[in-house]
């Protein structure tokens, strides 16, 4: 196997990407303006205490120029494994899996990156000869995609041509599409989609959007089952993962490489790794993503528009052009090749992106929440997914510690409606009333719930042939967020709904102010605060 | 009579007798055996009570009021019933107290007669027929004189002045005959007619069998009203105010021509609740006006009545009775004597008086009404009865108008309207039936006369004046009424506040353990929020363009109308009819398109309450069985939540659809049968099988089980279920947010 | 904590921070009617602008042309001493005995003008002022105002020391209600005038119980006579009772 060098980057930021950006740590004194929090599918201006910190996302870097030739390239010199086209013989069986809709949020303006390397792919899969190729959708427990999810992903062309035999969704639930592959050292059991595990090549099309993605989370999670899954998605697991975006230092990425590892044994997989920038708001909104401070009086006059406007919508007109939108995203990098490489040279770009240096921990974080989770695309924000999206991603959103001390307080600004999807969501009803109602400990629900949800026929069918998650999903949901609360002195939601907060176990405030109050009590007079303003996604590389 | 006071206690006069006393189950009966255990403990009881007399004295009698604490032992009992020849009686029986009576004012006229006319002779020859003759107390009426104006004298019937003779053999044929009559008539094709309309009216849906039985109960009913009515009229006509006291005046003038060794007749007037013994305001029912006055203060009926306010009325309280049987007993007279325990002569109160005394207290204190607010109670109107009459006819004929209308036009919001009809034809009735009843006592103005009363009171011994005493001059009619009766009545009427309950209620979960059953659910209303119209807009209209998915639909709501009221008359005429639509529709491209129908249809109205009902029970270990009338290619994938599903299905034939069901529909009684058949089927008990149900159409099969549940029931069935106290639940869909 | 204030005309701009459109409170639910709210008060209180000049007027008008001619028609009053009113000091307490409500009338068309536009009646509030129709009438007719007899006529007693006090003539009847007899005077009209100051006219009705008596309408028509006497002046030193046993034997004579 030859090495490639890396590509197409400036070198400069590839070192100590997080450091050159203090400029993103911005400090409130007497005359700054009020802070943008997103609330779900609103906008508040909040106004924070003096000697708050605000931590602001990097801007977004340049994305490459010609897409295209750096896949061409990606594929003809890839690291760590031979170039694609020695890989491909005629008569073989090439199956080709990619990210489901979860990734990237919100989606990407036409043509999604993975249509393109897929279109990349079997070109040269035509040009080699192969005939038996399968397109699968690597989504594990999470939803089916509808016909037209999937031809956003891959392509009006590609989509035309495979579906709906030789293009699908992976179901998890089909006993015989299963393979079990064995256990891990550790005891984990490790279970594959049958076409994958018995192709002769396994190419996988991914998007790495947070440091969290790609890697042999890919594959090894994309492709199991419940079993497999089960190995660590459970609350031990998350809790010892500090953080999901370090994978070094998360148990949970431990547990998937050490799949991925059976798995690469039993099947040759070619992955192709691309990343995001964080450029996440389109065209006249692109100033969201900027510090309030720089705002010009356009800018701020739109932004007051587009506030009063959203203010007053019907919920459901306004639910329905948030999730039209989508992300005029660029592409900062096309790697290919063999799992260990390519995903290190992955998360530099990631880092590269998204990494912002902060010093010291706070007592108090805030974050305003957006509308969108990888688990409500063209759906609903329930109050269990408001909780994941919380605990889950916002507070895990550190490398080194986290950004607010142990027993400190988190605020976050969402209405919490208890709403739920029932196509997507069905479990999720029942999780609520039925689980969440007895208890909110993420131990108790483990031991005394999960199984019956995760066996539950009814769930099984809905998930196999439905575009319902998993009966077992919501579980995850909240593990999700188990190592927050084990962290956390309290979770406070402003302007949430009374009765939702409460089931959730979370406390709420109608302003920011009372918040605030109420956070004092819990971690003292004074408190340090930092602001989190997130999305655009990035990431905090926090020193105590 | 005497009018010096005895030198011997009553104690020592009863000492060593033994007394038979009937009737020991009723108000007065336990006043009376209260006072014979308490006062008289050298006096042996002999009970006479129907049914299991030893089991009924120590469950019901020793454990009430007047009996409480005091000791049994020393009372026999005899069972047998006065209603009916052969009674079998011990012998050595001193004194016979005659309390049984049927007291009710709405009794046909034999059942009258065969208690209160011919039970006190056939009680004396049964303790002849063993070998006493005893001295016989008979406890009759004051109002047995009849409607009287003036003075009523203390004479038996038959023997005060201008009374009118009567047969009594004559009367009882007569009313046997009545009773062979009217049920002959009550099976005449017009009555029917009318039964059978008014139970289709209530719950025709439900089915033939259901509409079937109710036209019988209702039936059963016209016949005892109409038997009542002409009673009542008989009574009215010869001169009583009611059967009540023509048959005590009959049973009267039977005994006495039995000619027993001794005889009394005591009369008292209205008895009302205990003022002395066993302690202030004992009562067991609600008596005469009882009902008046907890219906006015509760606010349920007008304060219309037709009835003259200056009449007296006459209340005694019932230890006063007891204490003058008993003072009766010790001094046994030479010849027959009459006695009126009454108060209108000595201390007379109005029916004025009463009804100020009633509004100062239901102002007071007011009762709370179904809100738990206090009740505000008008002022008592009195005018005349026919006044009262028309106005309730006006009103009735308005709220049958309003009634018919409901079932003719499918008004929305009809539950609330026939809510409110329900309870103002319920209010009127019982205003109706209330004047009916009591219009004499309205306007009987008459003073019962009591000489006999007062010297058998003069006669008493000084020590035993507290003990036996029932000196009418004693009652300070404001405390009796203000203080002891009405909040005797309002403890009986009103039930204590509860005390505060946690806010979590208890679900109506199914136990968890348990024997093994079915659990039957109706999938429209119940599963789904959905009905076979929806399925099938909502697949005609699939793939249709916006612009003719609008057309279809308002060309679909013209005939909606229709189908509701069709629904309404009979669910199994209306499904039929509905399944024609699908005539020459595709079958294999409907199929297809079903396919589609768990997203799009099935998921957006699912009630999870019932997926999470339907999961606890297969945790149990029941079996889950969903019916519907819905298509079986609809709804297949609820196959996956349920153990089995039954669904309609509909005839093919060349590719397309007929039309026609395969089955009759599965609804009321046909659903009933189906469990049945799937109880037995599977070795299980249908006492232990639950069933959930939404429509009328589910009546008979949530009769059926032994735990049923009411979801989302529209008026009809809600009122079914209250008056059964079925649990009533209400599930909502997810679908809102979408 | 102190907070960051820049940023001003963004924040007016956007405007302020609106919560999630929940589903919202029913506008109407319905109302339970339990009776009347015990907590209201229950009574009209006093219409003082029936005292205004141009009602004034129209009672005036609508008095001399119906309420008298019915009075004279259906009473026959002769009335005795009305002229000595002239020499009579205004304000005064007019204090006739009391067997009917025809008394009211009776001393209003015995008073001359100059007394009968300056005069108010007091009207027992529990029996005049319960329903506003009731309240109105009394008030146009015979120029009422709310008298509360209850808790021994303090509050009463106190409007009319008011009345007093504005200059106005004020008409109570010492006996406190109809037929209660030569024995049943009160003392509360003799404090009144110790209080303010102001003279008693003790006036003596005859007749009127039979023409209107208590409990019933018009009976009959009878001849009633208006007696009026010379002022009482409340002496110096006089207690309430003695004031009342002066007035009870100048009325009764």
């Amino acid at each position: 196997m030859s090495i490639a060098p890396t590509r197409m980057i400036e070198r400069t930021k590839r070192r100590q990407p997080a450091v050159e950006r203090e400029a993103c740590v911005v400090e409130v004194h007497e005359h700054s303006p009020p802070t943008l929090f997103h609330s779900g599918e609103q906008f508040r201006l909040e106004r924070l205490p003096v000697g708050s910190r605000i931590v602001y996302p990097p801007p977004p870097l340049k994305g490459l120029i010609d897409v295209d030739a750096a896949i061409c390239a990606a594929l003809d010199s890839p690291l760590g494994m031979d170039p694609l086209d020695s890989l491909l013989r005629p008569g073989m069986k090439l199956t080709i899996a990619f990210d489901d809709i979860s990734l990237p949020l919100p989606p990407m303006k036409l043509p999604d990156i993975r249509g393109r390397v897929i279109e990349h792919v079997l070109e040269r899969a035509y040009r080699a000869g192969v005939e038996d190729i399968h397109l699968i959708a690597a989504l594990a427990l999470h939803r089916r995609m509808t016909p037209a999810e999937l031809k956003r992903a891959v392509g009006a062309r590609v989509f035309d041509e495979f579906y709906p035999d030789r293009l699908y969704n992976h179901d998890a639930e089909d006993p015989t599409e299963i393979v079990d592959l064995g256990q891990t050292r550790h005891g984990e059991a490790v279970e594959l989609s049958k076409r994958a595990a018995e192709s002769d090549l396994l190419v996988y099309v991914n998007i790495n959007i947070v440091s969290m993605d790609g890697g042999h989370k890919s594959v090894a999670v994309g492709l199991g089952t419940y079993n497999s899954v089960k190995a660590h998605h459970n609350v031990h697991t998350m809790r010892h993962s500090k953080s999901f975006m370090d994978p070094n230092k998360s148990e949970l990425h431990n547990s998937a490489n050490r799949q991925g590892d059976i798995v690469e044994a039993a099947v040759p997989i070619f992955h192709i790794e691309t990343t995001l920038n964080n450029d996440m708001f389109d065209g006249p909104l692109s100033f969201l993503a900027k510090p309030e401070a720089r705002w010009t009086a356009r800018e701020q006059t739109t932004f007051a528009a587009l506030k009063r406007t959203t203010d007053r919508m019907h919920p459901k007109l306004r639910r329905a052009a948030f999730h039209k939108s989508t992300a005029p995203y660029s592409i900062t990098g096309v790697q290919a090749g063999a799992v260990g490489p390519v995903h290190e040279v992955t998360l530099d770009h990631v880092a590269a992106q998204q990494a912002v240096y902060v010093k010291g921990q706070a007592d108090i974080v805030t974050a305003g929440l957006p509308y969108v989770g990888p688990y409500n695309v063209d759906s609903i924000l329930n109050p269990i997914l408001v909780m994941c999206m919380g605990l889950g991603y916002f507070f895990n959103l550190y490398q080194g510690v986290p950004l607010v001390r142990e027993g400190g307080v988190m605020i976050f600004t969402h209405p919490v409606t208890r709403e739920f999807h029932p196509v997507h969501h069905p479990s999720y009803v029942d999780f609520y009333e039925e689980v969440l109602a007895t208890t909110t400990d993420p131990v108790e629900i483990e031991a005394r719930f999960e199984k019956s949800y995760a066996e539950d026929e009814w769930y099984r069918h809905l998930y196999r042939t439905s575009y319902a998650y998993h009966g077992v999903h919501p579980f995850y949901m909240w593990y999700w967020g188990a190592h927050g609360l084990q962290h956390l002195g309290d979770v406070i939601f402003v302007g949430g709904n009374a009765e939702a907060c409460r089931r959730l176990g979370f406390r709420r405030a109608d302003t920011m102010r009372d918040a605030l109050e109420m956070a004092e009590q819990v971690v003292g007079r004074d408190p340090s605060l930092t602001h989190f303003h997130c999305p655009p996604l990035f990431y905090a590389q926090v020193e105590a | 009579m005497l009018a010096l006071p005895d030198d011997v206690l009553i104690q020592q006069r009863l000492a060593g007798q033994t007394v038979l006393l009937t009737g020991a189950s009723g108000f007065l009966g336990k006043a009376v055996l209260g006072q014979l255990l308490r006062e008289l403990p050298d006096t042996r009881v002999i009970l006479l009570l129907r049914g299991d007399a030893q089991q009924r004295l120590e469950n019901e009698i020793l454990t009430s009021g007047p009996c409480e604490g005091l000791d049994g032992s020393r009372v026999q009992t005899v069972s047998g019933d006065l209603g009916r020849e052969g009674l079998e009686l011990p012998a050595g029986i001193d004194v016979v107290i005659h309390c049984a009576a049927s007291v009710s004012f709405e009794q046909p006229l034999d059942e009258a007669l065969e208690l209160n006319a011919k039970g006190p002779s056939r009680l004396l020859e049964a303790v002849r027929a063993a070998g006493s003759d005893p001295y016989f107390i008979h406890v009759s009426t004051a109002y047995a004189a009849g409607m009287r104006t003036g003075l009523v004298l203390e004479k038996p019937s038959g023997t005060a002045p201008t009374e009118p003779w009567l047969d009594l053999n004559a009367e009882l044929d007569a009313a046997q005959a009545w009773r062979k009559d009217i049920e002959a008539e009550s099976r005449l094709p017009q009555h029917q007619h009318r039964f059978v309309a008014e139970a289709t009216r209530a719950i025709g849906p439900a089915g033939g069998p259901a509409v079937g039985t109710r036209a019988e109960i209702l039936r059963y009913e016209w016949v005892r009203e109409q038997l009542t009515e002409r009673g009542r009229e008989r009574a009215r006509a010869l001169g009583w105010s009611d059967t009540y006291g023509l048959s005590k005046a009959l049973g009267e003038r039977t005994i006495i021509t039995k000619n027993p060794k001794h005889l009394t007749i005591v009369r008292p007037a209205i008895v009302e609740s205990a003022l002395h013994t066993p302690y202030a305001g004992w009562m067991e029912s609600l008596k005469v006006a009882d009902p008046i006055m907890l219906g006015y203060g509760a606010g349920i009926i007008p304060g219309r009545f037709g009835a003259n306010r200056s009449i007296r009325i006459d209340i005694i309280p019932v230890d006063f009775v007891a204490n003058a049987c008993l003072v009766a007993a010790a001094h046994p007279p030479d010849e027959v004597r009459v006695f009126n325990v009454s108060t209108g002569m000595r201390n007379p109160f109005t029916i004025h008086d009463l009804a100020e005394m009633t509004t100062r207290y239901f102002r007071e204190r007011p009762l709370p009404d179904e809100d738990g607010l206090p009740v505000s109670v008008p002022e008592w109107r009195f005018t005349s009865a026919g006044n009262i009459l028309t106005k309730i006819e006006r009103a009735n004929s308005v709220l049958a108008k309003g009634r018919e209308l409901v079932d003719k036009l499918p008004i929305p919001r009809s539950n609330d309207v026939e809510l409110r009809l329900h309870k103002n034809q319920r209010k009127l009735d019982r205003l109706k039936r209330l004047n009916e009843i009591y219009r004499p006592y309205g306007e009987l103005d008459c003073v019962f006369d009591d000489r006999n009363a007062r010297a058998l009171l003069d006669n008493l011994h000084p020590d035993d004046r507290e003990r036996f005493g029932f000196d009418v001059d004693e009652i300070d009619w404001d405390h009796y009424i203000g203080e002891v009766h009405l909040p005797a009545l309002r403890k009986i009427a009103v039930p204590p506040a509860p005390g505060p309950k946690k806010t979590r209620s208890a679900g109506r979960r199914p136990a968890p353990e348990g024997p093994p059953a079915l659990a039957l659910f109706d999938v429209e209303g119940v599963v789904l929020d959905s009905t076979v119209a929806h399925f099938y807009a909502w697949l005609r209209t699939r793939d249709m363009p916006e612009l003719d998915k609008l057309v279809w639909t308002a060309g679909a709501a013209t005939k909606v109308p229709s189908w509701i009221i069709e629904d309404r008359r009979s669910r199994t005429a209306f499904n039929r009819n509905f399944y024609k639509l699908y005539k020459d529709l595709p079958a294999r491209e409907l199929k297809r398109q079903a396919e589609e129908a768990l997203p799009d249809f099935i998921q957006p109205r699912i009630q999870n309450e019932a997926v999470r009902r339907i999961r606890e029970h297969k945790r149990r270990g029941d079996r889950v069985i969903l019916i519907t009338s819905a298509l079986d290619f609809l709804v297949e994938p609820l196959q996956h939540l349920a153990d089995e599903v039954h669904a309609a299905k509909l005839i093919e034939r060349v590719g397309r659809f007929t039309g026609e069901l395969a089955e009759p529909p599965l609804t009321a009684d046909g659903r009933a049968s189906l469990a049945a058949r799937l109880a037995a089927d599977h070795d299980v008990d249908l006492k232990d099988c639950h069933a959930y149900g939404d429509s009328l159409a589910d009546l008979p099969l949530l009769e059926l089980v032994g735990h049923p549940h009411a979801i989302n029931p529209d008026f009809r069935l809600s009122r079914e279920a209250r008056r059964r106290r079925w649990p009533i639940e209400t599930w909502g869909t997810e679908r809102a947010a979408v | 904590m102190r907070f960051a204030q820049g940023g001003r005309r963004l924040e007016k701009l956007a405007g302020s921070n609106k919560s999630a459109r929940g589903p919202s409170a029913p506008t109407k639910w319905r109302t339970l009617s339990a009776g009347r709210d015990p907590w209201s008060e229950r009574g009209v209180e006093d219409q003082a602008w029936l005292r205004e000049p141009r009602p004034a007027m129209l009672r005036e008008i609508a008095q001399q042309t119906l309420l008298f001619p019915a009075t004279r028609v259906v009473a026959m009053p002769t009335i005795v001493g009305a002229e000595d009113l002239v020499h009579a000091p205004q304000p005064a307490i007019l204090a006739p005995n009391h067997e009917s409500d025809i008394d009211t009338p009776l001393v209003l068309l015995a008073l001359p003008h100059a007394w009968r536009s300056r005069t108010v009646v007091g009207a027992a509030s529990d029996r005049f002022y319960r329903k506003r129709g009731f309240a109105l009438a009394a008030g146009f007719w015979i120029n009422t105002f709310p008298f509360d007899r209850g808790g021994g006529q303090r509050r009463g007693l106190a409007a009319a020391a008011a009345h007093l006090r504005d200059g106005r003539n004020v008409m109570l009847f010492p006996q406190g209600t109809r037929g209660a007899g030569p024995e049943g005077y009160r003392a509360g009209v003799a404090e009144l005038a110790l209080t303010a100051g102001v003279p008693i006219i003790p006036i003596h009705i005859e007749g009127s119980a039979l023409v209107m008596p208590k409990g019933r309408g018009l009976n009959r028509r009878g001849k009633t006579t208006v007696t009026f006497s010379r002022p009482l002046q409340p002496r110096p030193g006089e207690t309430p009772d003695q004031l009342t046993a002066r007035l009870q034997t100048a009325i009764e004579r």
